[in-house]
């Protein structure tokens, strides 16, 4: 009789595969449980820090800031001073319409 | 503010707006970046800003980040824009990675070594036995004459290439080879059955003519008066004797090879056993002139437990063949026990020396085998089967014990006999001799020669040589004897009479015992008869099969009166059994026979049985204990 595989072998085999099987489960289980951790504290640490710098800022002072920003005026403005890369401008919009203020101290808040 | 990569300000739209807005951004951003601009990224795309955003975790040009947003309302509830943070994960992102290779790596290295711990305790536990066994098994070549199909061994289809398929066929090869050697038993079971019948009828075929010889015999040495005519009847006794003790040594011999030779222990008397063998052995050693000193160890247990026959058969063919064998000088005999390995029994030693011509040291390992006598032109004219001593060493054997032989040839022999036997009754039998004296008054109290002339038996037999001489052994019983000469006969005169007892002849043609019982209790006209079975098939094992039949007892062919006797006191109703007294008054006038030799008082009477009511005791002390109860007509010292 002719052995294609002897029993042995089958076993080698079986136990091989399922030991190797059983230890890249244990691998991925274990990336998966650890990435889900990781993610957990910075997700958790993003939210708090979003959270802490909207209790700081100026909801009212953000309000007529976001009016000047969203006029086409300043929107001209702005393309302009993108493509002379000069900051000059806007700061000297936002001074000229009084909200230059608003717009410095909420980025020193994010600063 | 630790760990934060970046911050803004950020205004978009709801799920249909397109842009999004960026109010305030860190300071590394330049100012102009505020504005309008198309949706920066996709995953701001379609959340609705008025509400709750979960953080997301992304990868883009900026790297891998994760972003929360905290919306800003007013006072009066107004959501004016929400506060976007992202934190870098850039380097817990490669650590991340890092990590799982480690792990990878190690999960693949840990279990490498458990796959080889694993596989190498599969291997030395599981594999190599498995080799072995395989290996083993091949070595038995499949029984190809066998057809698979007849042999009924069921095809299992196992086809796995393995040691498993191996296996499976080699089983598969073993129980061909199991069957192949069951139909070889079954072919001689059924030779033995065609042989242990063979043997049957030919034991009855001897026994029966045989029967007529010793019977008839042994009336002409109860009747005759001439001393010549007695001689040449005690040697036609001793000559049958010869004849049925061969047949009973290949009747043996045939049961013990076909194993079913059985050793029936049962407690029985030492004193008994070793009074026999010196009754049956002294004579022929005082016939030959030769020195016969049989020692007895008083330390023996007086009752041993054993096959009482066998034991004797054993000591007798030890015995009789050292007397045969030893032409002048001695034969010593010393019977003893010792601690055996069993603690609450003994072994039985039986050691038997004599002076005879010796056994050659090349000749000593043919000693127990079957049809082998040594030394044969020396011992031509010694005569013997050479069974005897291998159906001794064979009993010796299943009767858990061995025989031991030294011998010097032309000097002499000893042959020990070690056979283990229970111990029934512990106290020593002491003095043999005082033993001996104990035992026979026992039994001549015991033995009152039956007187039964109100008791009616029925004797059934289709030989009428046989009936005659049943009639003459029981003729001094003054038994009424009626005969019938076949089943039917039997049934006919049982319909009729009442007996006392039946004896039933088992080979008849027609309507043989067994079928002639069977109607009768069919009949229920036996009611509580007592039927002893009467045949010649003396094989081993008969008496118990004839009892399975439905038969009361059985006796062998030729008939002893002595059996014979004993049975019928055993059977006849007690109170149609007269006492001694009874007799003495109505019939013979007694005669007390005592003496020292057991042959000798058997044989005076033998002579003196037709004139006088015989008592026979062996010692001075059992004659002095029978006169103390008794008074007889006459005393005889022989």
């Amino acid at each position: 009789m002719k052995k294609k595989l002897s029993l042995g072998r089958k076993i080698y085999l079986f136990v091989g595969i399922t030991v190797f099987v059983a230890g890249i489960v244990v691998a991925i289980l274990s990336y998966f449980i650890n990435a889900s951790r990781i993610n957990g504290y910075f997700s958790e640490l993003s939210v708090d820090s979003a959270r802490y710098i909207a209790s700081l800022a100026d909801a009212k002072a953000l309000l007529e800031l976001k009016k000047v920003v969203q006029s086409e005026e300043y929107q001209s403005l702005r393309e302009v001073a993108e493509e002379e890369d000069n900051e000059q401008l806007v700061e000297d919009f936002f001074k000229e319409h009084g909200v230059w203020e608003i717009y410095s101290c909420t980025r020193e808040i994010i600063v | 503010m630790k760990d934060v990569e970046y911050v803004y300000f950020i205004v978009w739209g709801g799920p249909d707006e397109q842009y999004d807005m960026y109010l305030v951004d860190d300071d590394t951003t330049p100012m102009y970046e505020t504005g309008y601009y198309e949706l920066r990224e996709k995953e701001l795309a379609g959340i609705d800003a008025t509400k709750e955003i979960a953080p997301t975790i992304s990868h883009g040009d900026w790297g891998w980040l994760c972003s929360s947003y905290s919306p800003v309302y007013t006072d009066d509830g107004i959501l004016v824009c929400q506060v976007g943070c992202d934190v870098a994960m850039d380097d817990i992102m490669k650590e991340r990675y890092q990590n799982f290779i480690l792990i990878l790596v190690a999960a693949l290295a840990s279990t490498g070594l458990i796959t080889a711990g694993l596989m190498f305790l599969i291997r030395r536990r599981l594999i190599r036995p498995l080799d072995s066994i395989t290996g083993e098994m091949i070595k038995f070549s499949p029984a190809e004459d066998l057809d698979p199909v007849k042999s009924g061994v069921i095809d299992l289809s196992i086809n796995s290439k393995d040691e498993i398929e191996d296996i499976y066929h080699e089983i598969r090869s073993m129980q061909f080879r199991i069957l192949d050697y069951l139909g070889d038993v079954k072919k001689k079971e059924k030779a033995n059955r065609a042989k242990d019948a063979f043997l049957a009828n030919m034991s009855h075929e001897i026994r029966t003519p045989l029967n007529g010889i010793l019977g008839m015999d042994e009336m002409i040495i109860k009747d005759t008066k001439e001393n010549r005519i007695k001689k040449y009847a005690l040697d036609i006794k001793s000559a049958g004797n010869t004849l049925l003790s061969l047949i009973n040594d290949i009747l043996d011999l045939s049961k013990i090879d076909s194993g079913n030779f059985e050793i029936i222990s049962l407690d029985y008397s030492m004193t008994s056993v070793i009074n026999d063998v010196i009754n049956m052995t002294k004579p022929r050693a005082d016939k030959k002139g030769l020195t016969y000193n049989f020692t007895v160890s008083p330390e023996i247990p007086s009752k041993l437990h054993g096959d009482e026959i066998r034991i004797r058969q054993v000591m007798l063919n030890i015995i009789n063949n050292a007397i045969k064998y030893t032409k002048e000088g001695h034969v010593v005999v010393n019977i003893s026990t010792e601690k055996g390995q069993d603690p609450t029994g003994r072994m039985l030693i039986v050691k038997v020396t004599d002076s005879g011509i010796g056994i050659k040291d090349e000749d000593k390992d043919k000693l127990f085998k079957s049809f082998q006598r040594l030394d044969e032109e020396k011992n031509r004219n010694i005569e013997g089967t050479g069974l005897g001593l291998h159906i001794t060493f064979r009993l010796v054997e299943m009767m858990g014990g061995h025989i031991d032989v030294q011998s010097e040839y032309g000097k002499g022999s000893v042959f020990t006999l070690n056979i283990p036997q229970g111990v029934v009754d512990p106290v020593p039998l002491g003095d043999f001799s005082e033993a001996v004296d104990r035992y026979l008054s026992e039994i001549t109290t015991d033995e009152t020669t039956l007187y039964a002339p109100d008791a009616k038996v029925l004797i059934v037999d289709d030989n009428e040589m046989n009936l005659e001489v049943m009639a003459g052994l029981l003729r001094d019983t003054k038994i009424r004897l009626e005969f019938a000469m076949s089943g039917r006969e039997c049934i006919e005169k049982v319909k009729k009479n009442k007996y006392d007892c039946i004896f039933l002849d088992q080979m008849m043609p027609e309507m043989n015992g067994d079928a002639t019982l069977t109607e009768m209790k069919d009949q229920d006209i036996l009611k509580d008869t007592p039927v002893i079975a009467l045949t010649a098939d003396a094989i081993v094992g008969a008496r118990e099969s004839y009892i399975a039949m439905g038969f009361t007892d059985y006796l062998s062919k030729p008939v002893k009166y002595d059996v014979m006797e004993q049975e019928l006191k055993k059977y006849l109703p007690s109170h149609k059994q007269l006492t001694p007294k009874t007799v003495e008054s109505k019939e013979l006038p007694v005669l007390l026979i005592w003496g020292d030799d057991p042959a000798r008082i058997k044989e005076e009477k033998e002579r003196l049985s037709g004139s006088y009511k015989c008592v026979c005791v062996t010692g001075q002390a059992a004659m002095e204990k029978y006169l103390s109860n008794y008074k007889p007509s006459g005393v005889l010292h022989v």
